[in-house]
């Protein structure tokens, strides 16, 4: 028992060591693609890029739909889908999964969404907020829906 | 200038028309699966309001929450509804007293859970470990995390024959933080010392 909390901690020593540097040159992903049907992009960076179901997606990805559909479950286990014409930003995703403290911020700037929370909420209400470009919505935890007109 | 004169209303009208329609933006609870609803606060710069009923909504210029009917729900959202993910599913294992070597009862659970990985597209598998509340915080989320390790190091190559590839396999170690059976501290209790296997 005693050694095998010892190795661990070794072995947390070494994960950061070994990790940071690549943690800096390649971001964790924050979620995948589960679900998805037409056309659905990414943008992430300067890019634009198709996304498929499978696809990890990261934070400050922006999620487009035209004649498509897309739905994502988060790590945390809160789930996303998308409508559609619409277009989602994935502004803030911190999460510990030991603790399951973390906050989720995102901006709907058009289109439908559909929301589940996760962990991150039932750990922290409110911790997960969504912009639209005329309300902040901070989520106690439920299932619920957004539609936002194109301005 | 006559052809300018006659025009101009028209294209103020088509201008009015596609930029100053007030927007009818709408927010809606759903009802939940399991029951339980805790809400979204809604900010806006006129009013703050709390949806915490199923169809309970915020619609644009209403400054009081509003009930939706399931048909405008389905006609707005159907689309985006209809591509929710599969929910994450859980399962729970139980493992002999200090070892690696999974109490019988849980077998069946174990094939059940390789089942549901089977049936799914894009599928990822969390293993989390979980303690009793003997001995310290720290110790506990190093033990917790050292079980979930040895239980994913077990479970890879049946995992990996029903498609789950190496890297959509992580670890959690949760420590005392999530007790299946609430106790005291510094208690032994077998029903707290498990590993949660997530399939999503």
């Amino acid at each position: 028992m005693a050694i095998m909390t010892a190795n661990a901690r070794c072995a947390i020593a070494l994960g950061l060591v070994v990790l940071s540097p690549l943690a800096s040159a390649e971001e964790a992903p924050i979620g995948q693609v589960k679900t998805g049907s037409g056309i659905v992009q990414v943008e992430r960076g300067p890019a634009t890029k198709p996304l498929a179901v499978g696809d990890r997606v990261f934070k400050s990805d922006t999620i487009v739909t035209r004649a498509g559909t897309v739905g994502i479950t988060f790590v945390d286990n809160s789930m996303m889908s998308l409508g559609p014409h619409s277009r989602l930003s994935l502004d803030t995703f911190d999460f510990d999964p030991t603790t399951q403290k973390g906050a989720f911020e995102s901006t709907l700037k058009k289109g439908t969404l559909a929301v589940k929370s996760g962990q991150i909420v039932r750990q922290t209400p409110e911790a997960m907020r969504i912009r639209t470009p005329a309300a902040l919505l901070g989520v106690r935890g439920t299932e619920f829906a957004v539609s936002v007109d194109e301005r | 200038m006559r052809a300018r004169s006659t025009l101009a209303p028209l294209l103020l009208a088509t201008f009015l028309s596609a930029c100053c329609t007030p927007p009818n933006d709408l927010v809606v609870v759903l009802p939940a699966a399991d029951g339980h609803i805790g809400g979204v606060v809604v900010a806006t710069d006129g009013a703050t309001m709390t949806l915490d009923k199923a169809y309970a909504g915020a619609r644009s210029g209403a400054a009081a929450p509003v009930e939706v009917a399931a048909a405008e729900v389905e006609q707005v959202f159907g689309n985006a509804l209809a591509a929710r993910p599969i929910p994450p599913k859980s399962y729970t294992l139980y493992f002999v007293s200090g070892s690696e070597d999974l109490v019988p009862s849980s077998e069946p659970t174990l094939q059940a859970m390789l089942a549901e990985v089977s049936a799914r597209k894009a599928v990822e598998v969390v293993v989390t470990g979980h303690t009793d509340t003997l001995g310290g915080t720290e110790d506990n989320d190093s033990l917790s995390l050292d079980r979930a390790t040895a239980v994913a190091a077990k479970l890879k190559d049946s995992l990996a024959a029903h498609g789950v590839a190496a890297d959509a396999i992580t670890v959690v170690g949760r420590g005392e933080r999530d007790l299946l059976v609430a106790t005291r501290d510094q208690k032994a209790e077998p029903r707290n010392r498990r590993v949660e296997i997530t399939v999503r």
